[in-house]
């Protein structure tokens, strides 16, 4: 029984990075910030996983990240993460916090169309994830990660899409390597306007987010009780003004696909704030 | 649970803060409409609060600039120009460019 949950347990440590990389995009997410225009965001992420048989992991994840408008066309993002992470196996509890991994991309205005009616752009994000976290909360892997953002606004709705693949351990040599990471996500949200000039906004937000990870493997073989698929339904609402934006999000896993005996996934809550320099 | 009630604090305190910025810079716009010479400029490509600011920070970038507000809902920039100063559109235009933005004609 001890053995089961350990096996539990560790699945589950396994791939909480890959839930902490998967975010809610409620953001102009296809479309690069002005040039030399600072964005400040952080969130707070309550996630966990557990079974029937009193083994849970919880996680309290509290990225930030600083974005950078070099050029128009050109935006330098950079990620750090600090966790805090409960586990309970067997009804005995332990507390760890620790930095996770850095993640550095550049986001690239390949298109952006602005008109009365609709504002469109499309935006690829090239980035690596440095092994630069504490034990236990980092990959240990340098990762490779491309995405391909869109965005469309009417001015009362909008709405985001993108596509992004992680290549996991890009450069050691180590015979055991964390599956790759697919992951879509689709939101929509509408805007009502608060104060009657367009200066305080509110909008509920829908999200879609499907997250595909391979299986670790080891000297070329799949480990067992490793990789998985799963499918988030996001309601949430956004608050805008010139220079904040509050954002919260309940995930809701409607479809997850775990290979073997792994941790379910519960759902996760995401309150977040950006400040807009 | 103790640190999601502290992020929610803390989220609330920005957003009120951020709430009445806000309607100071609405209040101001009026204050400064009598100083200085304005000109209005149609913007698109803004849809939300938040896209003003990048876009006022580089117009008042501009020297001959004392003033800019945006409106992403009326799609307009308001450039106040400093007394006796020279503004040349072009220089907005170029800053509009530079906030990812597509100028429109000029109104005023």
């Amino acid at each position: 029984m001890r053995g089961y949950a350990l096996l539990l347990f560790l699945s589950a440590v396994l791939f909480f990075p890959a839930v902490a990389a998967a975010a809610g995009i409620s953001v102009d997410a296809g479309l690069t910030p002005a040039q030399d225009r600072w964005i400040l965001r952080t969130q707070v992420r309550y996630m966990s996983r557990g079974d029937k048989n009193s083994t849970e992991v919880q996680q309290l994840v509290f990225p930030v990240v600083l974005a950078y408008g070099v050029r128009s066309s050109v935006t330098i993002v950079a990620r750090q993460v600090l966790i805090r992470r409960e586990r309970t196996v067997l009804g005995n509890s332990s507390t760890k916090s620790g930095f996770g991994d850095t993640y550095v991309f550049a986001k690239i205005k390949a298109y952006r169309s602005n008109s009365p009616r609709l504002t469109f752009g499309v935006a690829p994000t090239l980035g690596i994830e440095f092994p630069t976290g504490q034990s236990g909360f980092s990959s240990n892997t340098w990762d490779l990660r491309a995405g391909l953002y869109a965005s469309a606004r009417t001015g009362t709705w909008s709405s985001d899409a993108n596509v992004a693949y992680q290549w996991n351990d890009v450069v050691s040599d180590a015979s055991a390597t964390p599956g790759d990471e697919l992951s879509i996500d689709a939101a929509v949200a509408y805007q009502f306007i608060l104060d009657g000039v367009g200066l305080v906004t509110a909008s509920p937000v829908l999200e879609m987010s499907y997250l595909k990870v391979w299986p670790v493997r080891n000297a070329g073989e799949e480990v067992p009780h490793t990789g998985e698929s799963v499918l988030y339904l996001s309601p949430g609402a956004k608050l805008s003004t010139s220079w904040i934006i509050a954002e919260g999000l309940v995930r809701i896993p409607v479809h997850d696909d775990l290979a073997g005996n792994q941790l379910e996934r519960n759902v996760q809550t995401l309150l977040g704030v950006r400040i807009l320099f | 649970m103790r640190y999601l009630y502290e992020g929610i604090f803390v989220a609330g305190l920005l957003l009120v803060i951020g709430c009445e910025s806000s309607i100071q810079d609405s209040n101001q716009e009026v204050f400064d409409s009598n100083k200085g010479e304005i000109r209005i400029y149609e913007v698109f490509g803004m849809d939300c609060p938040g896209c003003h600011g990048g876009l006022e920070n580089l117009v008042l970038k501009i020297p001959a600039v004392l003033r800019a507000q945006a409106n992403w809902k009326e799609q307009r920039l308001v450039v106040t120009v400093k007394t006796g100063a020279i503004l040349d559109d072009e220089l907005v235009y170029d800053a509009i460019r530079k906030a990812n933005f597509t100028a429109g004609k000029r109104i005023q």
